[in-house]
């Protein structure tokens, strides 16, 4: 158990130092996203949707080319780009999604 | 027991241009394999193909298994790239730990990093954190390891180290290594690669470094 848990620290740690890279700007797209939601409601919610993907891809492209070298940090761990870029995918969209419901929740 | 890192059947083109078309590779355990060529040759290219992070048409086999993508196989292969790869804002504590490391094996090989262990790698000279990069792939546990141009950029006192650290290092697993500083690669390898127009020739003497064309001895 103890071996399970410091396994699942150190994979959280390694995403996270890859994640800070774009950390910054994704969570600032996603509240801004939030702002707007706050604002006009569901009629501009697939438009943040999109918004939302669009840019996604646009940070994955650009970290893609700036970080490729670092790549190498991360095979040589055992992680493959999927395997780094999955998570991230995942709990950065569940952050829009999360932030998106609470806006909604308060509105 | 002896393991083997075979490659073979690899075949590379870039617009038309064949860079790799007949290369046998053969790396042991034991055994520093040593791979020399003219720039544009196909080098790089070729560990990263052994490594999984450049796609073509491949055979790579480790005691005789195929393997498609070692980059996923750390206890197999560990390689270090001819740039900076490590994170600059991770210290030298997270980089040894994720690397399995000691770092008072690494103080008693290089003081001058006494100090230095909670550290960023970023804060380091080139040369130092080249070091740092080199021993993590080197020390790592691992079958085989892959350098590209572990002396370049070492100052001279610190490439005699590095090949000494080889030399203790081959006793544990197997090595495959290219550089332009090639009197440190053929001084300390059992076998020698030449990569000319694409395929591998194995040396059996010096003079055939000259007759190949990448030389004067």
């Amino acid at each position: 158990m103890e071996k399970l848990r410091a396994t699942l620290f150190r994979t959280i740690r390694r995403l996270w130092t890859f994640y800070k890279n774009f950390v910054f700007l994704s969570t600032l797209i996603s509240l801004c996203c939030m702002v707007l939601f706050l604002e006009y409601g569901f009629s501009v919610f697939i438009g943040l949707f999109w918004f939302k993907v669009i840019t996604s891809l646009i940070i994955f492209y650009f970290v893609n080319y700036y970080k490729r070298q670092e790549y190498y940090y991360y095979f040589n761990l055992g992680i493959s780009k999927t395997r780094l870029w999955s998570p991230i995918f995942i709990f950065d969209f569940s952050l829009f999604i999360l932030m998106i419901t609470l806006a909604h929740l308060f509105k | 027991m002896t393991h083997i890192l075979e490659a073979d059947s690899i075949h590379l083109e870039f617009k038309g241009r064949k860079i790799l078309s007949s290369v046998y590779l053969k790396c042991e355990t034991g055994k520093i394999t040593g791979l020399l060529g003219r720039n544009g040759q196909g080098k790089s290219c070729l560990m990263n193909i052994i490594f999984g992070s450049m796609a073509c048409e491949k055979s790579v086999r480790v005691d005789h298994r195929a393997q498609y993508a070692l980059l996923k196989r750390p206890d197999l292969l560990r390689f270090q790239p001819q740039f900076h790869f490590i994170p600059r804002s991770l210290s030298l504590k997270i980089i040894f730990r994720d690397f399995h490391l000691d770092f008072d094996h690494f103080e008693k090989w290089f003081p001058e990093y006494t100090g230095r262990y909670k550290s960023a790698v970023g804060t380091l000279s080139g040369g130092g954190q080249k070091l740092v990069e080199l021993y993590s792939v080197l020390k790592a546990p691992a079958l085989f390891a892959m350098l590209d141009e572990p002396f370049t950029h070492l100052s001279p006192l610190q490439a005699e180290k590095v090949k000494d650290l080889l030399l203790e290092e081959k006793g544990n697993k197997g090595l495959l290594i290219t550089d332009h500083l090639f009197r440190y690669i053929t001084g300390i390898s059992d076998l020698v690669y030449v990569l000319d127009n694409g395929r591998t020739h194995l040396i059996k003497s010096l003079d055939d470094i000259e007759t190949l064309g990448y030389a004067n001895l």
